[in-house]
């Protein structure tokens, strides 16, 4: 058989080591560090304990090579997608709160 | 026609060369689609930034009129079912049935915790006048009761945030729902003992999906509940 079967500590371990994430993202969302610290603070736990569980809960760590290109294809149109729309938005020479320069005025704003 | 039918067991289909084969297009298949569901709550977590960056204080004020204590209960009910989950993949990798049973009932149990919360979060979001096109409201119930001139309005693009809210975390909740109805029938199935160790590329493949679910949510709890500060 193809599949092996992994001990139990592993996957209790991985479920501590979650957990404790969980406290220490949720400890520091409490301190103002700055909008931009917070943010990838934040974000970045989230990315670790998520890649925790695609390697271990989902069993990436023991797929073959061929399977990784699967999300890794999902993955690398997403950060096309959040790459491309953020470099526009976030560079627009714009004042803060008003409506960008060519995009539609929207009707609650008028 | 070459092969004999002690070469071959019945649960090889027929269109694979051996089970390997058949279980390695399985997973292959399940992380096809689970790639397409990466790009379907990508496209809402974009749309969130775009918003999240235009209107930042309206945003984080959202963020944090939620209710903390839930998203964090719910977060650690989901990843203990996600831990179970993996158990029960893990029991039916042993051949061990009792195992697979009572360690994807305990899945489907906090998966239907987490259901409740989150209802049990929406009725409180009705009560504090959070939701959008229903009963919005920038003066929610708490300031309305003080005097005049001490009451903070919500900022009205909280109304944004909120929309965000209701359709990410209700996506995700289908999903769960969906979720739930595999493991029910999974259930029904291991409890006729459909599934042997050699055999339970369904558990593996459902198993698949549970935790993909799990890592929505790890993502929706920091952009929506914890940015209170950012």
């Amino acid at each position: 058989m193809v599949r092996k079967v992994h001990p139990i500590g592993l996957y209790l371990i991985v479920y501590v080591v979650l957990l404790l994430l969980l406290v220490l993202t949720v400890w520091i969302s409490f301190f103002d560090l700055g909008r931009y610290a917070n943010n990838s603070i934040a974000m970045g736990i989230g990315c670790v304990k998520a890649f925790l569980i695609v390697l271990i809960f989902m069993h990436m760590k023991y797929e073959r090579w061929i399977t990784w290109y699967f999300p890794a294809a999902g993955v690398v149109w997403l950060c096309i997608m959040i790459g491309l729309t953020m470099t526009d938005y976030l560079t627009r020479n714009h004042p803060p709160q008003s409506s960008p320069k060519g995009e539609p005025v929207l009707l609650s704003e008028r | 026609m070459t092969r004999t039918a002690h070469e071959r067991p019945a649960y090889v289909a027929q269109q694979f060369e051996d089970f390997e084969q058949q279980t390695h297009s399985a997973t292959l298949g399940m992380w096809t689609f689970l790639s397409t569901e990466i790009l379907f709550f990508g496209v809402l977590f974009v749309s969130y930034m775009v918003c999240r960056t235009r209107w930042p204080d309206a945003f984080r004020q959202g963020s944090r009129d939620l209710i903390l204590w839930i998203g964090v209960v719910n977060t650690a009910v989901l990843l203990t079912s996600s831990l179970f989950m993996a158990l029960a993949v893990r029991a039916a990798g042993l051949g061990n049935q009792r195992g697979l049973i009572t360690f994807l009932s305990l899945t489907l149990l906090f998966g239907l915790m987490f259901l409740g919360f989150k209802g049990y979060e929406y009725s409180l979001d009705v009560r504090e006048q959070l939701v959008p096109n229903y009963n919005f409201s920038t003066l929610s119930p708490a300031e309305a009761a003080k005097p005049p001139a001490r009451r903070q309005l919500r900022p009205a693009k909280e109304c944004l945030f909120m929309v965000f809210y209701f359709i990410m975390t209700g996506f995700h909740a289908l999903h769960m729902l969906a979720g739930v109805g595999v493991l029910t029938v999974l259930l029904i199935m291991s409890a006729r003992g459909r599934f042997t160790a050699e055999c339970h590329n369904p558990i593996e493949i459902a198993g698949l999906y549970w935790h993909f679910v799990d890592v929505v949510w790890v993502f929706i709890l920091p952009a929506l509940y914890l940015l209170r500060n950012g």
